[in-house]
């Protein structure tokens, strides 16, 4: 079962750094939902995403860190320095730091997790052969998986994670590496797991998400500057322009905004592959 | 007449023993303009530019650069009118840094300003820091840049790219974008890409291709407004332009100046 996820008063500070990562950030992602981290780099996606993920202290350690999280209606204070896979998986945005290099296949590769979740071998290939299917890298199977192309390998490396069955995927910057039939892919395979999974994601880019998330979080500089739905957002989004990718962009988007209200409204949804 | 780069003339080809991989196809473009080609795998978008650079031969057909009619020149000399980049970096990086493999080209066509052409090419796809580097050192997507910076080094009045960013991540599409949009206007660009987002604002025509022939070819306006033909090229319309759409705002901005 998916959870929900909350922070409350959350800031981060690393060592030897005078201004926080994340100050006072509290935010709250409803269950089963697709929520979008978004910012310019530096400006706090990852430090939320290691804090939900437990890794803060691996990452970084001296960092000091206040306020508390919220998984699925654990509280966690103080923020839990330990790894909380199999509840919380997370997709690191260089899939080649996750894959182990100690497995011949992609399928061992993947194989690996359900090793170490002590799950009988004989029960693997049913457990893989799904996800393998979903993220399109079944062909794959039998390939090096330290010798495949970067959205290749992070397909695998988000394998290794779902096939954990975890309550919470976090992934960092998923569809920067792909081209947009993989992205496409990718957004419907997050959606179906919605069923069973709160995902959340960090992206720079409002373009990679606008069809993704239904739930969106704005950071700058370390703070929360927007957080509501993905009907909200489209509102404010004009605000962000450092998070569109052109003028054009911002051109449709101010357009956008002002179509909530119109008949076209439903067909735009139905582009925008909306159905919460 | 004169200023037609590139003419296809009923360009046929088959492999042997099975159907013709390219049949009946024609198009032509002028100096200065960009050709699109779509089509989903197999439809015979790479045989086509096999075609253009001489590694294969049309059955029947002819193929005129500059309004000569070049079918049957030999490799070297239609490689001086031409330059033409496949769709795996493997295929062709074969120098023992990325410098040598991108002057190989202009080195061999004996290009007085080899030099200007290779430090531009390198300049334009953000290779200069790795220039002593050898490719197979680098990752994919950077070897992908550097055989798309051997081709800009070439100098030659046409260019055609297989898939040039399959692989790539976005900044490094904006890249190969804005490299190609610079030569534009002097040279022929002929570019075979499912990546629509970052090509149609660049092509003055496009060119579906289907079993083979040819399903549409016209502006690339006129693409959009049909739908089925780019359901039967294996292509999605970007987010962007089917916005745009329903928006009644114009589907395809000329320029899209791109933030930094």
């Amino acid at each position: 079962m998916s959870c929900a996820i909350s922070t409350n008063q959350l800031s981060v500070t690393y060592a030897g750094q005078a201004s926080p990562a994340l100050h006072s950030v509290s935010v709250r992602i409803p269950e089963g939902t697709i929520c979008a981290i978004l910012g310019v780099t530096g400006t706090g996606k990852t430090t939320l995403l290691h804090a939900l993920a437990g890794v803060l202290g691996a990452h970084q350690s001296g960092a000091s860190v206040e306020g508390s999280i919220s998984i699925g209606g654990v509280d966690y204070q103080p923020v839990p320095n330990t790894i909380l896979f199999p509840t919380v998986a997370f997709v690191l945005d260089d899939p080649t730091l996750q894959i182990s290099g100690m497995r011949d296949t992609a399928f061992d590769e993947v194989a690996f997790t359900l090793d170490n979740l002590g799950i009988p071998r004989e029960r693997h290939a049913e457990r893989i052969r799904p996800f393998l299917q979903s993220l399109g890298i079944a062909h794959l199977s039998d390939r090096n998986p330290t010798q495949l192309s970067g959205g290749e390998a992070q397909r695998v490396a988000i394998a290794t994670m779902l096939v954990a069955e975890p309550r919470i995927l976090l992934l960092d910057e998923p569809f920067s590496a792909l081209d947009a039939e993989n992205q496409h892919k990718l957004s419907l395979l997050l959606k179906d797991l919605r069923k069973t999974t709160t995902i959340v994601l960090a992206e720079s880019r409002v373009d990679n998400v606008l069809t993704t998330a239904d739930h969106v979080i704005v950071l700058e500089r370390g703070r929360v500057a927007f957080e509501g739905s993905h009907h909200a957002f489209i509102h404010r989004i004009v605000e962000f322009d450092s998070l569109l990718p052109s003028q054009v962009w911002k051109e449709t988007m101010e357009r956008l905004a002002t179509m909530t209200d119109q008949p076209v409204w439903k067909r735009i949804r139905k582009v925008m592959g909306w159905t919460t | 007449m004169d200023d037609i780069g590139i003419q296809a003339d009923s360009l046929t080809f088959a492999y042997p023993g099975a159907p013709p991989a390219v049949q009946d196809v024609s198009f032509s473009i002028r100096r200065g303009e960009c050709l699109l080609i779509v089509g989903h795998n197999g439809a015979g978008k790479s045989t086509l530019l096999k075609l253009l650079n001489g590694i294969l031969r049309p059955s029947s057909g002819r193929l005129f650069i500059n309004g000569e009619a070049v079918q049957n020149r030999s490799v070297s000399e239609l490689a001086r009118l031409m330059a033409v980049t496949f769709q795996n970096p493997g295929d062709q990086l074969f120098a023992s840094t990325v410098r040598k493999e991108v002057a190989f080209g202009p080195e061999n066509l004996r290009h007085p300003n080899a030099d200007e052409l290779v430090r531009n090419a390198l300049h334009a796809l953000h290779l200069s820091h790795c220039a002593d580097e050898h490719p197979y050192d680098l990752p994919l997507p950077t070897r992908k840049l550097v055989t798309i910076a051997s081709a800009l080094a070439m100098g030659t009045p046409h260019l055609a790219f297989d898939e040039p960013t399959a692989g790539l991540s976005h900044p490094e599409k904006l890249l190969v974008a804005e490299s190609l949009a610079a030569v534009r206007n002097d040279q022929t660009l002929l570019i075979v890409s499912h990546d629509l987002q970052t090509f149609l604002p660049l092509a003055s025509s496009v060119l579906v291709l289907h079993r083979g022939r040819v399903l549409f070819s016209g502006p690339p306006q006129s693409f959009i407004d049909r739908n089925h033909h780019m359901r039967k090229a294996g292509v999605r319309l970007p987010l962007l332009s089917r916005l745009r759409r329903l928006l009644s705002l114009p589907l395809i901005a000329s320029a899209d100046p791109t933030r930094k």
